[in-house]
Order: structure tokens, then C-alpha cells, then sequence
């Protein structure tokens, strides 16, 4: 997402001012995104908010203490929790699609493993191998070692842990966000600015 | 994660060009400082610090934009920004592995292969990344870096109407590096200065 460039900055006139006017328009692109990002399907819109929370952010960190009141500081850390919500929030977007990939990988592989055991026991019993107990035995041995071997659950377990955490920060971001507004978060931001 | 150094005598009522000159020269020194041990594979706090010093070093660059010449800027944020990226690859493997760590520890162990063979792969991965990393992070390309953002800098105290700084020796990055190894010189609260 591209940043909205900034107008009338002018090198020259105080820091203080040139830093309002930048907040004011980082602080118009994250409010920008508040209807869509809080759809939870709309992933991209959560992920291009997270980067508006880290424009505002990094206008703030460089500026709050000097340039505005302690409510800036305040602004700062809150820009920085939502940014680092958002950010959890996108790692499992990217990871629970990954992980459900390798999901099918490994269970393609498995069946194709599966296929070739059931099929080497076909092919000795053609050739007029006895179905002993001592075949059975084997054949269950080799079906054991590829079972421990299996890496599957593993995978699962990871991947719905993925997914409950993502549902989890989800919640907590709508709270996040709800908050922001009852506390007035932009207008007591605006309010400090000075312009 | 190292705190950011304080800007000494930064003001909001000094002109924007000058503030971005004395938060530039601070966050340059603290890349440098940071540049330590960075390729240390079992110390990823080392790199963690550098990256972080890396973010505000780049939001610098980005927040005082109209301060700088335009093209030497757009030079040096690619430059910063490979960086970052170069230094995010490795960080990103660092932190997957001790979280699929963490994990499989509490999994029953019929439960544990697949994990185990992820945090393998990841390993590939971590070392690959530090490899790649490694060229952006030689004595004598981040001693270039440096002098260039410290050259941006004086632009932009110029532009906010002083006279340039008196800029560090970044000869001295590549000295220090030669002895510490990863590259950068000793701590300070002047950096290269």
C-alpha cells in the first residue's frame, strides 16, 4: 500500500508543525481502514492497516516526545500494540495456508508410502508367499516404523493451534479497535497537534 | 531489544531540516553499533538489534523525505531497505524456530516428527538467509552506508538551514571491524563520531 504523500512540508519551518501535518494524514489512512479491516475474511485490508499503523507509528516515535503532549506518547504505545495485533494476526495468515499445504503434501505422500506397503504384499503373495503369521508379523512392523514416522499430526496439531490463535488475535484486535474509539484515541491525537 | 538511543537537543521548534539531520546521525551511529556479532547463528538477539535499529533508521528516512535530495535519497532508503530485508529473512527464520520449539514440546512424542522436520528445514532456511545476509553486512559496505546517510544528513541540515556537521570518520567502522570481526566499531552514545 502506498503512502498518501504529505503536503506543504517545508524543511525549513519548525519541526513541530511539519510533524502535524504528517500525523494528521497517517492518522486519516489507519481511520481509513477501520470498516473493512474489521471484517475477519478481509485479510488484505487487515494486513494494509497494520501498515498504516506503522506509518503513524514511526511518525510518532520520532516526534511525540519533543514536538506534542504526553496524550502523543500515549497515541504511540496504542499504535504499537494495534500494529503488533495486526502483525500477529498476519503471520498466521500466512502461515495457516502454508502449513495446510504441507498438510496435503505429506498426505499424498502418505498414501503413495501406503500404496507401495500394500502393493509389496500383493507381489509376495503372488510369487506364493504363505500368509503365515511371520508375514503378518513383518508386514505389521513395516506398518508400524512408517506410522511413528508419519510427521501428519504433528502438522495438524500446529495447524489448528495456528487457527485458534488467529480467531484469538482477531477478537482481540475488535476489542482493540473498540476501545480506540470509546477512548477517543483520534480527536485527543488531533486535539494535540496544534493545527 | 535495544532502546533507542535519545536524540540530544532535538526541538520542535527547530526547523524539520535539522531535526532530521540529528535523528539521522543518531540512528546511523546505532546501525553501526548494532552490526556486532550479527552473524552469530546461536546469539539471534544480535541480529534482532540490528534490525531494529535497521526499522528506525529506514522510518527516519521515510518520515523527513522532503529534507533530502531526492535521488541520493531514493539511493540510500533502497540501500537501508535491502537490508531490512536481507536482515528480516534471517530474523523471520530465527523466530519460527524457537516457536516450533516451544510447540513440540508439548506434543506427545508420536506427535513430534513432522514439527521436528519443519524446524530441520527451517535450519536450511536460517542458514541460507545468514549467508545472503552476509555481504550486506562487511565492514566496508555498511562503512559506505553509513558515510552516505551521514552525507544526507548534512543535506538536510543545510536545507533546514545550517551549516553541515563536521560528519564522523566512517573509516573508523572498518578499522574497528577488522577487529571485532562482524563489523562495527565500540559502543557509544556518539557512534561513529
Amino acid at each position: 500500500m502506498k503512502a498518501k504523500r504529505v503536503k506543504k512540508l517545508d524543511p525549513e519551518a519548525p519541526l513541530a508543525e511539519n510533524a502535524a501535518r504528517i500525523v494528521r494524514v497517517r492518522l486519516s489512512e489507519l481511520r481509513s481502514f477501520g470498516p473493512k479491516a474489521l471484517d475477519p475474511e478481509r485479510s488484505r485490508d487487515q494486513h494494509d492497516m497494520r501498515i498504516a499503523a506503522k506509518r503513524l507509528r514511526y511518525v510518532l516515535e520520532v516526534t511525540a516526545e519533543t514536538c506534542f503532549g504526553p496524550y502523543a506518547e500515549t497515541a504511540l504505545k496504542r499504535t504499537k500494540d494495534l500494529q503488533d495485533l495486526l502483525g500477529e494476526i498476519h503471520d498466521r495468515d500466512v502461515q495457516v495456508p502454508m502449513l495446510a499445504e504441507h498438510l496435503e503434501t505429506l498426505r499424498e505422500r502418505g498414501d503413495e508410502a501406503a500404496r507401495r506397503l500394500v502393493a509389496q504384499e500383493q507381489r509376495a503373495r503372488a510369487n506364493g508367499a504363505a500368509a503365515s503369521e511371520a508375514t503378518y508379523r513383518s508386514f505389521r512392523r513395516r506398518l508400524d516404523a512408517w506410522s511413528r514416522a508419519d510427521q501428519r499430526p504433528g502438522i495438524e496439531a500446529l495447524l489448528a493451534r495456528r487457527r485458534r490463535e488467529r480467531d484469538a488475535l482477531y477478537a482481540r484486535f475488535l476489542g482493540e479497535w473498540a476501545r480506540l474509539r470509546e477512548d477517543g484515541f483520534r480527536g485527543r491525537l488531533e486535539g494535540v497537534l496544534g493545527i | 531489544m535495544a532502546k533507542a538511543r535519545p536524540i540530544g537537543e532535538l526541538s520542535g521548534k527547530e526547523p524539520m531540516g535539522l531535526g532530521a539531520a540529528r535523528i539521522v546521525r543518531v540512528r546511523t551511529s546505532e546501525l553501526a553499533d548494532h552490526s556486532r556479532e550479527v552473524l552469530e547463528l546461536g546469539e539471534v538477539d544480535h541480529l534482532h538489534d540490528m534490525r531494529v535499529a535497521t526499522r528506525r533508521l529506514r522510518a527516519a528516512l521515510e518520515v523527513f523525505e522532503p529534507c533530502f535530495p531526492g535521488k541520493a535519497h531514493a539511493s540510500v532508503l533502497d540501500a537501508v531497505k535491502d537490508l531490512a530485508d536481507a536482515l528480516g529473512e534471517r530474523r523471520d527464520r530465527d523466530v519460527a524456530i524457537v516457536s516450533l520449539q516451544e510447540f513440540s514440546q508439548g506434543l506427545a512424542a508420536p506427535d513430534r516428527p513432522g514439527v521436528r522436520s519443519l524446524v530441520e528445514t527451517l535450519r536450511r532456511e536460517q542458514i541460507e538467509a545468514n549467508e545472503a545476509l552476509r555481504p550486506y553486512v562487511a565492514p566496508e559496505r555498511l562503512a559506505s552506508l553509513c558515510e552516505r546517510l551521514y552525507e544526507l544528513a548534512d543535506e538536510a541540515a543545510n536545507r533546514g538551514g545550517q551549516a553541515p556537521a563536521e560528519a564522523p570518520a566512517p573509516e573508523r567502522l572498518t578499522e574497528a571491524s577488522a577487529e571485532n570481526g562482524a563489523g562495527t566499531h565500540e559502543n557509544g552514545a556518539g557512534g561513529l563520531q
